[in-house]
This record gives C-alpha cells, structure tokens and sequence, in this order.
C-alpha cells in the first residue's frame, strides 16, 4: 500500500512540474506572441505613416497592406483594397488589370522594359519611372515606383512591398530645363549667327566711314580742278576755232568724264543711303539709262535688244535716282565686257505672271566671269578693269537689298554673263 | 537787248578765270570775285543781273553769302545759281530752297549747261518782273 501511494506522490509531483513547465512555456508563447503582434503593428504604423505611396501583397498576392499615402495618391481607401487579389491592386493605377512593377520582380528584364518608361534592377529589387494615368483622380501623374520582395526567417518570399512617389514636378522641371537648353541653343545660335553679322557689318561700316570722310573730301578737292579743265578746254576748243584741236579736247572731257565717274562711285558707295519711294516707270528709266549708256559707248559696235514681257505700263515701287544708279552701273559692265568692243548685249524685263515681283535681266555675250571671282564680284574694290573703282557691283547689291529685291549671277568664261536683277513690285512695310 | 552782267563768286582762281572766260565768249558782262567776304559788298555795288555762286569756299560758305544777299532789299532779287562739287542736287534740295538759291550745278559741269540754266533763270526772272510790272 504505501509502495503504491509512494508512486503515486511521486507521479503527482511530476504531473505537477510538467503542468509548471507547460505554465511557463505558455507565458513564454503568449509574450512572444504579443512581441510579434507589437511588432507587426510597429511595422503596419511604419508602413501606414510612409510619406511614399506604399502597399504590400502576400506570396498569394493578397494585399496586405495600403498606406495613408496611398489612398491620397489613389482615393482608395485601405478598408477596400485589403485582401483583394488577382490585380485588383493596379486599378486605381491603370483602371484596368495588369501586373504592377511588384509583380514583375522575376519577369526577364525586356519584358518589364517593355512597359516602364525606364527601369533598373538592383539586388535588393526593381527601380522604374512610368506615368501612370489614373491616380490623382484621373490627372495622372509621373511616378518613381520601387518594388521589393519581403522574407520570412527561413529566406522563404513572403511577400512584396512597392513604393511610389510622384515625381511629376521634377519632370516637369526636367522638361523645362530640356527645353530651355535647346531653345537656349537655338537661341544661342541665331545670336552667334546675328554677332557674326554685325561684326561684318562693322568692319565694313568701318571701312565705309574712312572711305566716306575720305572721299568726300577728296571728291570736292577733284571736282574743283576738274571743272577748272574742262571749262578751259571748252574755252580752247572756243577760242582756237582749230579744228586739228578738237579731236584732243573731246578726250580731255572724256576723261574729266571718266574721273568724275569714279568720284561719283567713291561718294556713293560710302554715302549712307536711304531710298526714297515713289512710283516709278521702270521701262523709262530703264529705256533712259540705255540710251545714255549708248551715247557713252558710242564708238562701240553692240548691238542692244530690248525684250518686255509685261506690260508698258508696269510701275514698281523704288527710288528713280538709285534705280538709275542701278540700271547705269550694270550696262556699264554688260559694255566693258566685250574686250573687242563689239556684242550682243539683251535687256530683258519679265513682269508677267508674277504679281509681287519684276526681273530685269542684262544678257551679254562678252568675256563672262571666272568661276573663282563669281562670289568676289560684290566684294568692295575687287575689280578685274585696269581702271575702276571697284564698287560698282557693290554699290549695285547694296540699292537691290534697299530695294528688298535679290542680284544673281551666271556667267561662263568666253560665252558671256547674265545678271538677273528682281525688285519687289510693292514696298513691302516693316 | 542790254549786256547781262554776272557775277561769279569761288575761291578757285583758275576755275574763276576760266569760267569767265566762257561767259564773256558767250557775250555776258562779267564780274569775278575770288573771295566769298567781297561778295556781298560788291554785289551791292554793281548790282548783277544773276550770281553763280560756289557753295564751299574758305572763310565763308555759299548759303552764308546767299543769306546775307537774301536778307538786304537791294540784293535779295538777285538770282542765284549754286555751283559744287561737294553735294549733289538731290540731297540739297531743301538746303538750295531755304536760301531761295534757283538752279545748282555740280562740278565739273559743262560750261555749255550753265549757259542754259543762266538763260532760263534770267528768263523767268524777266517774266515775273514784268508780270509785277503789269500787276
């Protein structure tokens, strides 16, 4: 009996210290389990209160979890999305069901290229940039979204987490700044191409104001004497009444003529020009500096054919005095380019079938132009004459481009140059 | 029909000689003056039928003279043709029509044009007289 009860106190007590130990053991699970609950409501908090868009799926891609940020972003609340699944999470993104960056964690790269923007894989997980178009209630927006995958204790994924932010104002910023540089550029370059123009500009105006206080200086310095000799040999040739004389005194006044010519090309090309507009009879003024182109070259043997495809009474809008300036200097070297003093020389105006604009064309069949000195021609003082100022073109593109019109140029060496004058029917206001 | 005299005011002595020369071939009484101060005292004195006056002359410019001709009674019907080889027509327009100057020649003209221009002022400058006259 007592054997008996002995084994019984002695089970009891067992009983009693396994019954402690399981107590203990309890005590044990339920501290670590409200340790856990602690600290998954210290994680769901840390993900609550994200300033970043953030939400997290199970490996069962069930949400579970949708932050504050999230339903600002969206507008939907976390008490809707919570649980859902099948994609139900990339609505409010897309309105439609698709894989999220979050889902793509292990697609082949190309795959997920083909959808973001831009997108980079590290080995914590999946950066991309995309605009998404249904957030913000519709406007849509740029977002930088990161997407990573979540382990238990044993490396196992247990889930994934993704963030977005809005980066629409940094792209914005950027696009601004993109277009800002190329404007920037463009801008940039149009001033460079401007500077370079007036730097010509000034160093030709420079040369044209040396040129300018000098030769109109120089010019009332010459023309004094020159009327002195031609008045004196108009009194000779009176006086003598000797007939072996005249011949020598036609070529003093040729020549005072001639020297006069240059000091007029001097003044002009240096004079600072405005054009005064009026209505002008282009066929009389053109048909006056012929005829007194002829008078001038009247030894010569050139036969000059005028041609007018318009009509008679076409009138153009120009200055008459720099239009004859114009006219004077061109058939002036339509004649000096026959070396044999002898040609063809056609004078052509087209009129009809364009009402902005008349072409007056000067067609010789004289010595032509070098190819090398096509593009010297207009330069200041390039001259292929033994005597001339070499200003005469010059002064001729100078009144075109008063005029708004264009001067062109063919020519071939020993078939002769046409020059190709167009001027703007109407002033053309500014 | 009486000798017209004319008197011919530039600083330049061989154009002033030769210039006479030409008109007094051409049958004009002619008085040379070779400095642009002398000018007006001696046009009060002789009182010339027309004055071909050079513009730019030392001392004195022509529209100085020409002021000062226009701005005394018995000097200021005086025609007055302008000669220069500073300026050219279509710039001075203005300029030759405040000092009431008729015609302007550029030198070196041809002494046959200033001929010309002398006849046709002095032609005009008739009609308006006898038109005062007759009014």
């Amino acid at each position: 009996m007592s054997k008996k009860i002995k084994r019984l106190r002695n089970f009891n007590a067992q009983l009693r210290s396994v019954n402690e130990k399981l107590k203990t053991e309890i005590l044990h699970r339920q501290e670590a389990e409200d340790n856990l609950k602690a600290a998954y409501h210290r994680l769901s908090d840390i993900i609550e209160f994200l300033p970043d868009a953030t939400f997290v799926i199970d490996k069962d891609k069930k949400v579970i979890a949708w932050n504050k940020a999230i339903e600002e972003m969206t507008g939907v609340k976390k008490e809707e999305m919570i649980g859902k699944g099948d994609y139900a999470y990339s609505v409010p993104f897309y309105g439609k069901l698709r894989p999220l960056l979050l889902d793509l964690l292990t697609v082949p790269q190309e795959e997920i290229e083909a959808q973001y923007s831009y997108v980079k894989r590290e080995k914590d997980g999946l950066y991309a940039e995309v605009f998404v178009p249904r957030i913000y209630g519709g406007k849509g927006a740029f977002v930088w979204a990161k997407a990573a995958p979540l382990f238990d204790n044993y490396g196992q994924i247990m889930g994934v987490v993704e963030s977005i932010r809005d980066i629409t104002d940094r792209k914005e910023a950027e696009a601004i700044l993109r277009q800002d540089k190329e404007s920037f550029e463009a801008m940039n370059k149009i001033k460079t191409e401007q500077l370079l123009l007036v730097q010509k500009e000034l160093t030709d105006a420079k040369h044209l104001s040396e040129i300018g206080s000098l030769a109109a200086t120089v010019a009332h310095e010459l023309r004094n004497p020159l009327a002195a000799i031609r008045t004196a040999a108009y009194n000779i040739g009176k006086k003598s009444r000797n007939s072996c004389l005249v011949s020598h005194l036609n070529n003093i006044e040729k020549k005072v003529i001639e020297c006069d010519q240059t000091i007029n090309n001097l003044l002009s090309y240096s004079r600072v020009k405005v054009s005064r507009f009026e209505e002008v009879k282009i066929h009389a003024i053109l048909k006056e500096c012929i005829t007194s182109a002829q008078d001038r070259y009247y030894k010569w043997k050139v036969r000059v054919i005028k041609k007018c495809n318009c009509a008679k009474s076409d009138n153009i809008y120009a200055d008459p005095f720099q239009m004859r300036e114009l006219f004077n200097n061109l058939l002036n070297n339509a004649f000096e380019s026959f070396p044999e003093k002898k040609g063809k020389l056609v004078i052509q105006v087209d009129g009809l079938g364009n009402p902005d604009s008349i072409v007056i064309s000067f067609i010789d069949n004289g010595m032509g132009i070098n190819p090398n000195d096509l593009e010297k021609l207009s330069h200041p003082f390039f001259t292929t004459k033994s005597k001339g100022t070499g200003l005469g073109l010059t002064i001729c593109r100078q009144l075109v481009n008063l005029h708004e019109g264009s001067m062109n140029f063919k020519s071939e060496i020993g078939r002769g140059t046409e020059v190709k004058v167009t001027l703007p029917r109407e002033r053309k206001l500014k | 029909m009486s000798q017209k005299k004319i008197m011919v005011v530039d600083d330049d002595k061989e154009f002033l000689d030769e210039l006479q020369e030409t008109l007094v071939l051409s049958g004009y009484e002619v008085k040379a003056v070779n400095e642009a101060a002398e000018a007006f005292p001696i046009a009060t004195k002789i009182k010339p039928d027309l004055i071909l006056l050079d513009l730019k002359m030392k001392g004195m410019t022509g529209f100085e003279v020409a002021n000062k001709l226009k701005n005394f009674d018995n000097t200021m019907e005086i025609p007055i043709i302008a000669m220069s080889g500073f300026f050219t027509a279509e710039e001075d327009d203005t300029l030759l029509s405040f000092f009431e100057i008729h015609d302007y020649l550029r030198k070196p003209f041809n002494p046959l044009d200033i001929i010309t221009k002398i006849e046709a002022v002095l032609k005009e400058n008739r009609r308006i007289n006898n038109h005062r006259l007759q009014g």
